[in-house]
């Protein structure tokens, strides 16, 4: 395997490209468990119908873990956005019907989200009576068993030459209720700055699945919860404020 | 602090991928990896001048055997 070409970058993370195959390298301290999980969800999901590009091989490369995929040649759905901003309506058309493709699939074997947010919110860091409160909440949600992507955003879209677009980056995959993710996809556009897309998005999203905005409201003092535990500096004042329960509705 | 390497093809053929790894390397040992936000971008419509590196807004022009040079004096005095 040739990792001369690289299509992705990250501060632990690259992205090379040789020939048909992608490959995904993690740095030397990223957990061979965290590795291991992704490659696992992804050859799980990969049994519904869904266009996903393929996991040839988990493997070592210079002593770090890779997962090697099945090449997609195309755009991401994030490039063509920046490429053609006056397309960005049809395109998040395009983008929330795909997540709801995805949450109409079922795959058993997956972890739940609920499980998932309520160890989060455990390790949130948050004072005990706002874990409480939002512990409280997270029971209180409607348990379903949607394939919910966990980190569903246009850059893990790959729209290929042959106009099929391909789901990529399984690792945060989880089943259950699909207002969780649509909440966890609004909280990434308002992390990135994109509020004017973020309410596009959650308008689409509740149009074209008929839902109703607080479902997916009430989720969001969990998501930002959630995404404390990953400790960025410059995401925590903007999560704390989310985080305290207050009625959105 | 958010850096970006230009990964298209131009600054590719210049060596990004050195640069790049190069980096990755740099930021890991002096332990700044929740500090440093990395990542990668296509052209960046600078060819010439490449391998075009972005620190935010300012832009700077790298060779594989600069980076190391690069990370001294322009990435630590930012931290
Ligand atoms: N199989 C693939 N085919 C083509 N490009 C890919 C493939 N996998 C990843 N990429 C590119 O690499 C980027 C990062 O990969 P991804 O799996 O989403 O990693 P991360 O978890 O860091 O977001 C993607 O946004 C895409 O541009
Ligand atoms: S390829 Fe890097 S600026 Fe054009
Ligand atoms: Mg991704």
């Amino acid at each position: 395997m040739k990792l001369q070409k690289v299509i992705a970058v990250r501060t632990s993370k690259t992205v090379y490209r040789d020939g048909d195959l992608a490959i995904k390298v993690f740095d030397e301290d990223y957990s061979k468990a965290d590795v291991l999980n992704e490659a696992l969800n992804q050859a799980r999901v990969e049994v519904t119908d869904l266009p996903i590009p393929k996991v040839i091989e988990v493997t070592k490369v210079n002593g770090k873990w890779a997962i090697v995929t099945e090449f997609i040649q195309g755009k991401t759905l994030w490039r063509l956005m920046s490429e053609n901003p006056e397309k960005v309506d049809e395109y998040l058309e395009r983008f929330v019907d795909i997540q709801l493709e995805i949450q109409s699939k079922r795959v058993p074997m997956l972890n739940t989200i609920f499980e998932k947010m309520h160890r989060k919110i455990t390790q949130s860091g948050l004072d005990a009576t706002t874990r409480y409160e939002l512990h409280t909440r997270l029971e209180s949600m409607p348990k379903h068993k949607k394939v919910c992507h966990g980190d569903f955003n246009p850059s893990n879209i790959i729209v290929g030459e042959d106009d099929v677009a391909y789901i990529i980056d399984w690792a945060h995959v989880t089943q259950g209720n699909g207002s969780a993710d649509a909440a966890r996809t609004y909280l990434l556009f308002r992390l990135e700055g994109e509020d004017e897309i973020a309410e596009k998005y959650l308008k689409l999203f509740c149009d074209r699945g008929d839902t109703a905005k607080q479902s997916i409201q009430k989720w969001l003092p969990i998501v930002a919860a959630s995404q404390l535990v990953k400790e960025k500096p410059e995401q925590r004042e903007f999560l704390l404020r989310w985080t305290a329960v207050v009625d959105y509705e | 602090m958010k850096i970006t390497v230009c990964i298209g093809s131009s600054c590719h053929l210049k060596g990004s991928r050195e640069v790049v790894e190069e980096l990755q390397q740099l930021i890991a040992e002096n332990d700044l990896k929740d500090k440093i936000d990395l990542c990668g971008t296509f052209c960046m419509g600078n060819c010439v001048n490449g391998v075009n590196v972005t620190i935010g807004e300012e832009i700077f022009s790298l060779k594989p055997e600069t980076t190391k040079n690069f990370f001294d004096t322009q990435v630590l005095k930012r931290i």
